[in-house]
């Protein structure tokens, strides 16, 4: 039984995303500014946090520094402002997530699946030594067993599909273009103006990202290639 | 400007208490009088100390505290007679004088000069006729040295009026037998007349003499009434020279008292021409005239009875000359005799070496210096002689010593208190000076400055008739104290002069300078009130026209005023050399110097203005030129260059300030947007959540969903577009491959154009295309082109999407036959909220076209849409990054 807290100075958010996370089984507890947030945290246990930014007395900025002198729950940042910056500020000041508004509630509530995976299976997220099991972050290939699973939860994926994904985990952080990762996979000169690899790229992230739209792990360089992206 | 309630202010009671009493008129009279008091005591003191002091009464013998006797004055005096004595026994030697005066004591006056010579009665005279004579002997003496001068001597024998003519070249011969004239031509001309021959031969030689002959000085021809009397005389003029001609002539006029034999001196001259020269006696007659005169002058200077002084002179012969009976027994009687005299001094001489008895009774030491040191450089009758001379203590007679101790008793105890009132009266009136000089203009009851009419006079007038009065008063005490010089002096029994230390020359003369003083004074104080009015300046006249003057000049445009100048400086270099030479020509030099200088200076200050312009332009709008060393146009100028720069920067700063507002603006209203937005999405979505049956809510549920989407991707399509067209955006520029791009975004659309059964065709280079560009953002052009044939294509239909090079430029293009018909131009598709669909009734915002354009434009990028009945197709082209650039 995870306690979540949720933090906001919108009342109606609060009890909406309260309503979706007790649909889930999580304990749901709530505030409405920063330092209710903080000392919240102080009193109960908490095992996640969702905190908006724009709150009077203490913004969500200014109270994830605070908290992540102490605790290193996850975080994460519930915001309607959209913009690059605004992402990196939080992520970089001690958020594990950036989610904005408006949001998909389906999507909130698979982030916080994956950070409290993340966060209690937190000891368990070593290396096993294997030469054949390739770690990025939650994503684990494991080359022996032919499986792939990210943040422990198994993913099906086609021979090609696995192929394409082993290449470029392989490889975290290099960019393949269309026609290496073909040339790799097929064995045979890429034919021009095929869809294929492009086609099988997008499967793939509809299957392991949470939103395909803004991939985690697999990430497109448009114009480039795609890359598996260094965590 | 004077504010005048400021000045009227006053500040606090003690304050105008003091300044009443010192200011008012009571104060002023107060000083006034204070300052005449002073003035008087200065002046008289000082006027009756230098009286004293002409009188012989030095300050410093004030201070001792000494009897008359004791004095160098008296010292002096005595010494004087002594020279008086002296003169007197000299003089009388030389005219044959021995012991008292006698008038009727003869004296010839070439034996007076030269021993040697033989007395004659003819130049014989006593006396008295000789002190009479003396009148007239400076005209002899003068007649003598015009004759000596002027005069020929050497024509005695010469007939002058022949001479004369022969000069002038008209030779006439004069005889004088009576009345036979003969006239002479030169000698190529001669009569036959034996007579006339005999004439003629006189006069060829003479004529001849008449050229060989020079005369050492002018020739003259004496008066008819003179030839006259010579013929009286018997005497033919011609033998005598011009110079005794002349003398004689005029002598008669002067001569008026005739020697012991009756005659005068030119009559006796002309008697005797061999013998006698005229023009010695007259000198003769100057000297022993003059001598006579001192002698009588000795004489009445006190050497006999009626003298203070007394003496005995003892010479080795024995004779005695003394002015006191008792003493009459020689010097040693008298010296045994001296006793109880306040002054006594005896001085033996032998061959000229003196020695000295002090015999007074008194140490009288300056006196008695005084005269040792005169006996020291002078006898008084001979080297060897023994002088006893003592000063009657009584005083009995009336005397030069007897005045001057009354005058030094009188004045003596009084001094000090005059040099007191001299020395305190200055200082005091010095201080009432600048008491008057304060309290010039002022007033007890407020702080301005009581200017009267003759204030506001201009300065120059007023220092004119300042001067003039000035003068005035200068005039008043000069006549003051030369009344006082004039009226108060009295001959003295010594021959000279002597000042008579009445107050009444102090009186007058202070009473002059006080004159004086009033009218300096109120010149002064007009001046300090001028002053302190600040008037001085403003009311004169050069004020006027030198403002006049800046008038003028500051009416005048520039070059009006450039005209100005050079003319006055032409003007000034012309007058400077051609008016002072050389040294003008200097000034001129210097003129230009100092113009060349200010002209540099002038220069340099624009250069200065031309760095400051080029660093403002070149955008350092903070850059500040420096106006210390600048006048003028250019102060001007750089201080309007300076405020441009200012506004430059203000300007920059508010335009960036709007900037921000915008951006701000954008951000700001998206988040207040999405915030409800964010609710209205998740309360719907609970709504769907809750398994409603009924399908008329479910409806509802799901017209809110789609709208509330709708309204979500708007908002998000509004706020990019709206960063894009206000530029708001950072773009990350990178090669890539356009090839791979497009081969990237038909696999994202691939599932949903399969959707709607749309057929992709897609040709591509076998090479790569390489772009310049930012690839989310392309991606984001690309995406809303596919978006967009997804959402208005005809299902069904083929897309064809094309990659090519063309001209060193790489173009993309998408084709598509639209669903709907297309009744707009493309510009009009491209603009803001345009959709293909007029009605607005489907999905999307009508933004996407208007973004995609405007991102492609913003990287460089060029975006055409073609309509053609239902066919859409859109051609975006980059420059190719060749192969060099990768």
């Amino acid at each position: 039984m995870y306690n979540i807290l949720v933090c906001d100075d919108d009342r109606e958010i609060v009890d909406a995303i309260e309503i979706y996370l007790t649909q889930e089984g999580y304990q749901v507890l709530k505030a409405y500014d920063g330092i209710q947030a903080v000392q919240m945290l102080e009193r109960e246990e908490i095992h996640l946090l969702i905190i908006d930014v724009m709150m009077p007395r203490l913004d969500g900025i200014r109270a994830t520094l605070k908290i992540r002198e102490k605790s290193s729950i996850p975080i994460i940042i519930l915001s309607a402002k959209s913009e690059d910056v605004d992402k990196i500020l939080g992520l970089n000041i001690g958020a594990d997530d950036y989610v904005t508004k408006p949001f998909n509630p389906l999507e909130l509530v698979a982030r916080v699946k994956s950070q409290l995976r993340r966060y209690t299976k937190l000891g368990n997220m070593h290396n096993d030594a294997g030469e054949n099991i390739y770690q990025v972050g939650g994503l684990m290939v494991n080359d022996d067993l032919k499986e792939v699973s990210v943040e422990g939860e198994t993913v099906k994926l086609t021979p090609i599909e696995y192929n394409i994904l082993l290449l470029l985990v392989k490889n975290p952080g290099k960019v393949f273009s269309i026609e290496q990762i073909y040339e790799n996979i097929w064995n045979e000169e890429a034919i021009g103006a095929d869809n294929t690899v492009a086609v099988h790229i997008r499967h793939i992230r509809e299957k392991i990202e949470i939103n395909p739209k803004e991939p985690r792990y697999l990430k497109v360089v448009w114009g480039i290639g795609y890359k598996i992206e260094k965590q | 400007m004077k504010n005048p309630k400021m000045d009227d202010y006053d500040f606090g009671e003690q304050n105008r208490e003091q300044r009443k009493g010192f200011y008012s008129p009571l104060g002023k009279i107060l000083v006034f009088l204070i300052l005449t008091a002073a003035l008087i005591a200065a002046a008289f003191g000082a006027i009756q100390l230098i009286v004293l002091a002409e009188c012989g009464l030095s300050p410093d013998a004030a201070v001792q505290d000494k009897k008359y006797e004791e004095t160098t004055l008296c010292g002096n005096n005595i010494v004087v007679q002594l020279c008086n004595l002296r003169s007197y026994y000299e003089l009388g030697t030389r005219l044959g004088i021995d012991g008292e005066y006698d008038p009727e004591k003869e004296v010839d006056l070439l034996a007076y000069l030269d021993g040697e010579k033989k007395a004659d009665e003819h130049t014989t005279y006593t006396i008295s006729q000789l002190s009479e004579m003396r009148a007239y002997a400076d005209d002899l003496s003068w007649l003598a040295d015009e004759a000596a001068n002027s005069y020929a001597s050497n024509d005695a024998g010469i007939n002058k009026q022949n001479y004369l003519n022969y000069r002038d070249g008209v030779y006439e011969i004069y005889e004088y037998d009576e009345g036979v004239t003969e006239t002479a031509e030169s000698s190529t001309e001669s009569t036959s007349d034996d007579d006339t021959k005999s004439k003629s031969t006189d006069a060829e030689e003479e004529f001849r003499r008449f050229e060989e002959f020079s005369p050492n000085g002018e020739i003259y021809l004496p008066s008819d009434a003179t030839l006259e009397r010579l013929s009286d005389e018997g005497v033919n003029p011609d033998d005598y020279s011009s110079q005794f001609l002349f003398l004689y002539e005029n002598g008669r006029v002067f001569e008026s008292i005739t020697s012991k034999a009756g005659t005068y001196l030119y009559d006796y001259a002309l008697k005797n021409p061999k013998t006698v020269s005229l023009m010695d006696l007259y000198h003769a007659v100057l000297s022993v005239t003059e001598d006579v005169v001192q002698y009588q002058d000795c004489i009445s200077s006190g050497t006999g009875r009626d003298s203070n002084l007394w003496y005995c002179i003892e010479l080795k012969d024995g004779s005695v000359y003394t002015n006191v009976e008792a003493w009459k027994g020689g010097y040693d009687k008298a010296v045994s005799e001296t006793r109880g005299y306040s002054f006594a001094l005896g001085c033996e001489r032998s061959s000229d070496y003196p020695t000295f008895r002090e015999l007074a009774e008194v140490n009288s030491k300056d006196a008695v210096n005084r005269v040792k040191s005169y006996f020291r450089s002078n006898y008084m009758i001979d080297k060897n002689e023994k002088v006893l001379i003592a000063l009657d203590p009584g005083m009995t007679q009336s005397d030069a010593y007897a005045r001057t101790k009354e005058v030094y008793e009188q004045w003596k105890p009084v001094m000090p208190f005059l040099i007191w009132a001299a020395i305190c009266g200055s200082i005091c009136f010095l201080i009432c000076l600048i008491l008057v000089t304060m309290q010039c203009g002022r007033n007890p009851w407020d702080r301005r400055i009581r200017l009267y009419a003759i204030d506001r006079m201009p300065t120059e007038v007023a220092a004119v008739c300042g001067i003039g009065l000035a003068c005035l008063g200068l005039g008043a005490a000069m006549l003051g104290i030369s009344v006082g010089y004039d009226n108060f002096y009295y001959d003295d029994l010594y021959g000279g002069y002597y000042y008579s230390p009445d107050v009444w020359r102090a009186v007058l003369g202070t009473a002059g300078i006080l004159v004086c003083v009033y009218l300096c004074l109120l010149v002064y104080c007009s001046f300090v009130r001028r002053i302190k009015g600040k008037n001085l300046w403003e009311k004169s006249l050069m004020h006027g026209i030198a403002s006049m003057c800046r008038e003028v000049y500051q009416a005048r445009k520039k070059s009006e005023r450039l005209l100005l100048l050079f003319g006055v400086f032409c003007f000034l270099q012309i007058i400077l050399c051609w008016g002072f030479g050389g040294f003008g020509v200097m000034l001129a030099i210097v003129l230009d110097v100092l113009v060349l200088l200010y002209l540099l200076q002038e220069s340099a200050g624009r250069q200065t203005i031309k760095e400051g312009l080029k660093q403002i332009g070149s955008g350092d709008l903070d850059y500040k030129i420096r106006t210390d060393t600048l006048h003028g146009d250019n102060l001007e100028m750089a201080e309007t260059v300076n405020s441009v720069g200012e506004g430059l920067k203000v300007a920059v700063q508010e335009q960036m300030k709007s900037e921000r507002l915008k951006a701000d603006l954008i951000t700001n209203v998206s988040h207040d947007i999405k915030t409800p937005l964010t609710s209205i999405i998740n309360y719907v979505d609970l709504l769907k959540r809750e398994n409603i049956e009924d399908p008329k809510i479910k409806g509802y549920i799901e017209v809110l969903d789609g709208k509330s989407q709708r309204l979500k991707q708007l908002t998000e399509d509004l706020v990019e577009a709206s960063k894009i067209s206000s530029g708001n955006i950072k773009l990350e520029f990178m090669n890539l491959n356009l090839n791979e791009l497009v081969q990237q975004v038909n696999g994202e659309f691939d599932e949903r154009f399969r959707s709607k059964n749309l057929d992709l065709i897609c040709i591509l280079q076998p090479e790569p295309l390489v772009v310049s560009a930012d690839s989310r953002r392309i991606w984001r052009v690309l995406e809303n082109l596919y978006v967009n044939v997804y959402k208005y294509a005809m299902p069904g239909t083929r897309v064809y999407v094309e990659a090519v090079r063309k001209n060193r430029k790489v173009c993309f293009s998408i084709k598509n036959i639209s669903e709907n018909p297309l009744n707009i131009d493309a510009d009009e598709l491209t603009e803001r909220f345009i959709r293909g669909d007029v009605s607005r009734s489907t999905e999307g915002s009508g933004l996407g076209l208007s973004i995609a354009k405007n991102l492609t434009i913003l990287q460089h990028g060029t975006f055409d849409i073609y309509l053609d009945g239902d066919l859409f197709k859109v051609t975006i082209t980059f420059d190719e990054v060749s192969e060099s650039e990768k």
